[in-house]
């Protein structure tokens, strides 16, 4: 089976390489049948990728230890479920679910638009179809999954070897959220090549008009929903299985999940500018190839192990591969976007330097400016070895110095960007927008201040997160009166069809409620508590508001591993809360030790307990507790965020070109 | 076993794949020639200003917007969109397209239809071209239904 999975992969990549040939080859005859062949090369590799994922799951399902990938990241024992998310646990399955994700991605887009945008898609076959060879290539020759595991005698002859059992998976892995982390994560890393692709494919045609970008804007928020939804479904891990109470750590992995966020949401924002004014055309290339290179870089920091990193499971030499691809990648962008600069001109001005342009354009420079300080900190390690042959590592402190101020002050464009207008502003108007909002919010400002923190960040953050949900609440209502004044609806329908009428806007908006939550969720951190104690079975602890009762302290012995655990009956305010069970456990087949935290969720606070061994006179737990208020609120605003963004990308409805028609009648009289 | 099933991949492939060559089918590069897409672009461009109009409209409408910068931007769209139309216009003289800006074959028949019933009757025909439009036979500019002649030329204008 693995030779049927090696094969698949070489035939997948020569006729990667044979789409992207014929493709450029029938645009540049203008061959309709060229093109047709290119296309059906595209589906074939879509059906050789998931063949050689097939195999490899086949593989590891039935524990083919013969092959070092299945034998690295499973044992016999290890439940079907886990043997099938070890397809992503290692460095060659990673880059084979690339190669898959990548190849449902272009065969979804070269299916949509088969018979579309003639000139400008055999372009983008080709450029995602380069994108896959590169990857299909990294499995193929340097990092195979089908490779077999071999002994060499002592007569020099090398035999396949097969070991009883396998190392097992890693611990940490095993854990619901990898089923879903990963393959959700890549969605949105490999999503960004779609918009990339489009973005060349329009350079190269020189169809540089709305084409590209409407349909780049679309797959963009494919991308970035996947994106967001991949790093709050990480951090989402992180907490529950970690063990160390928090969801982010500025780990290296971790910034290079959102850096191509950081440009995505940049790019997300700026491509209306050049929707609706045709500007910001250079902006908008740059800002998709950034986020391109950036997606590609994140994997070769995820896989090459230059930095070290809790993600980081596999180390190899596949680093200078990736090094070249970005460095070619780059230079191609480049040498393209000087070439038809002429045809990237501005065709309009900004109107006011007060609308909604000239916000998005800031709110441009300060994701960007972001971006560059987590890229600074991460790569700064290497750089430092390079330069000076000590390495340097930048911890929390220094991100949450640069990015917790640059994070406010964007959470306070989420807030002022609505408020502003489309291509003019006046003053009056926007000082009449900003009054409710700034009361309010200052009005919580005192309360917080008297009552809750006197934190300066956790003040600002909160007063902040009002003053963008007052925003976001006037501007629904405002919306909904008005309709309910033109079509005599009552406010509830308005406030439906405001939203399902105006999808970009109004989902935009919820988008950006959903930060307001998750600020909130992020600001809890501030009031986190922590401490360490030890008890016995049948005695009691207080912490705060809550008394833990030790019930129980057990041990567990099965296939898979060993446990201690404790059982902890706790009340909160003299009221019974739950029952917790943290465990410490020792995998057999890795022999490596990992805690499965208990965890009691709240809208209030999470009270986080783990289990970290037991003392010298193996009669008392060590318990590690933690009190994180609000984190809840991160995972309900993703859910938002989630929502928002699906409405964002609902096909627009009929009836929104009928209201045009009644603008139509206005044209034609003055048109007479 | 295994190399049966290897070499029925790649054959399965390489016919799916040379399948159009094989078959010598003429597959046209492009079904839109330049004035249809010069027209697309035009038809796109008007819709564009149309949605900002639409924004202006409800920025104005939620009193985001001064009124006399909303009295200028809106004038200066509608003047822009006449021009659009304009080109629009002088582009449809001649040959009228479809209102989605695609040529099929049943809209090219319908054509030749037309043009012999026109032939025959010596009348202004209409040629429908979306739902809500007609297109006049004589110099193609788009009305609306139920009028009963041309606001660009006068021709009569006649339901087939």
């Amino acid at each position: 089976m693995n030779e049927l999975g090696n094969y698949a992969l070489i035939l997948a990549m020569a006729l990667a390489a044979f789409a992207a040939l014929t493709a450029v080859i029938g645009v540049r005859q203008k061959r309709g049948d060229l093109i047709l062949v290119a296309q059906r090369s595209v589906y074939a590799v879509f059906a050789m990728v998931v063949v050689a994922s097939g195999c490899l799951i086949y593989l590891l399902v039935t524990s083919d230890m013969s092959l070092e990938y299945v034998a690295s990241y499973t044992n016999v024992d290890l439940p079907v479920f886990y043997k099938v998310t070890a397809f992503w646990a290692g460095q060659s399955g990673s880059l084979l679910l690339w190669s898959l994700v990548l190849a449902i991605y272009s065969f979804a887009v070269t299916f949509r638009y088969r018979h579309q945008h003639g000139e400008l898609m055999p372009y983008v076959i080709a450029t995602t179809m380069v994108t896959q060879i590169f990857f299909l290539a990294l499995n193929l020759f340097s990092s195979n999954p089908f490779d077999e595991l071999h002994s060499v005698h002592a007569d020099g002859t090398s035999h396949v070897f097969m070991p009883a059992d396998g190392r097992g998976l890693n611990p940490l892995l095993q854990h619901p959220a990898m089923i879903i982390h990963p393959p959700t994560l890549y969605m949105g890393y490999v999503g960004f090549v779609i918009p990339f692709a489009f973005a060349i494919g329009a350079l190269l045609s020189g169809k540089l008009d709305d084409h590209w970008i409407k349909i780049s804007r679309r797959w963009t928020l494919v991308a970035w929903l996947f994106q967001s939804a991949g790093i709050m479904l990480g951090g989402w891990w992180a907490y529950v299985e970690l063990g160390w109470g928090g969801y982010w750590a500025w780990d290296p992995v971790e910034n290079a999940s959102l850096m191509p966020w950081l440009t995505g949401t940049a790019f997300l924002h700026s491509v209306m500018i050049q929707e609706k004014r045709n500007m910001f055309k250079v902006w908008n290339v740059t800002l998709i190839v950034a986020t391109y290179l950036l997606c590609i870089f994140g994997t070769f920091l995820t896989r090459s192990g230059v930095v070290s990193s809790v993600h980081s499971f596999a180390q190899g030499s596949i680093g200078k591969f990736f090094m070249t691809y970005i460095v070619i990648a780059l230079c191609a962008s480049v040498y393209l976007v000087i070439h038809r600069w002429p045809m990237l001109k501005n065709e309009n001005r900004l109107d006011s330097a007060i609308s909604r342009e000239s916000s998005f354009l800031f709110n441009n420079l300060v994701l960007l400016i972001s971006c560059f300080a987590v890229l600074w900190g991460t790569i700064f390690p290497v750089l430092s070895e390079a330069f000076t042959g000590e390495k340097i590592v930048i911890g929390a402190p220094f991100f949450n110095k640069v990015n917790v101020p640059i994070g406010l002050f964007l959470l306070f464009l989420t807030g002022a960007g609505p408020l502003f207008a489309w291509r003019k502003t006046s003053l009056a108007s926007l000082k009449k927008a900003f009054l409710y909002p700034t009361i309010v919010a200052l009005a919580g400002g005192v309360l917080i201040f008297f009552f809750v923190t006197q934190h300066f960040y956790g003040l600002v953050s909160f007063i902040l997160t009002i003053f963008v949900g007052t925003v976001i609440v006037i501007e629904f209502i405002k919306g909904a009166q008005a309709r309910v004044k033109a079509n005599a609806e009552n406010f509830m329908t308005a406030l439906k069809n405001l939203t399902l009428k105006n999808k970009r806007r109004y989902g935009g908006y919820i988008v950006h409620f959903a930060m307001v939550i998750i600020f909130i969720g992020i600001t809890g951190t501030i009031f986190n508590y922590e401490t360490k104690f030890e008890i016995a079975q049948g005695q009691t602890t207080q912490v705060k508001d809550y008394t833990i009762v030790c019930e129980k302290i057990g041990f567990d012995d099965n296939a898979n591993y060993q446990s201690q655990y404790a059982v902890l009956n706790v009340s909160k305010s003299g009221r019974f809360l739950a029952s917790m069970k943290p465990e410490f456990r020792m995998y057999k087949a890795s022999e490596q030790p990992s805690t499965e935290v208990a965890l009691q969720k709240g809208l209030q606070e999470d009270l986080y307990i783990v289990f970290t061994g037991l003392d010298k006179t193996q009669q008392r737990a060590v318990i590690q507790l933690y009190i994180n208020p609000l984190v809840t609120w991160l995972w309900i605003g993703t859910i938002v965020l989630v929502a928002g963004t699906l409405i964002c990308l609902l096909p627009n409805a009929q009836d929104e070109r009928t209201e045009i028609k009644t603008v139509k009648k206005e044209t034609i009289a003055e048109k007479q | 076993m295994l190399t049966a099933i290897m070499i029925m991949l790649a054959l399965a492939a390489l016919i799916f794949v040379f399948k159009p060559l094989l078959d010598k089918t003429f597959v046209p590069f492009d079904l839109k020639d330049d004035r249809t897409k010069k027209l697309e672009a035009l038809i796109n461009h008007k819709n564009k200003i149309y949605a900002d109009i639409k924004d202006l409209d409800f920025e104005f409408g939620i009193g985001k917007m001064a009124e006399n910068d909303y009295r200028s931007l809106r004038g200066e769209c509608l003047k822009e969109v006449s021009n659009v139309m304009k080109q629009i216009d002088a582009l449809q003289d001649g040959v009228p397209v479809a209102g989605n800006g695609k040529i099929t074959d049943a809209y090219i028949e319908d054509l030749i239809r037309q043009k012999r019933h026109h032939a025959v009757s010596g009348e202004a025909v209409i040629i429908t071209s979306n739902d809500e439009m007609l297109a006049c036979s004589s110099c193609g500019h788009e009305n609306h239904v139920g009028a009963k002649f041309c606001s660009e030329c006068g021709a009569k204008l006649v339901k087939n």
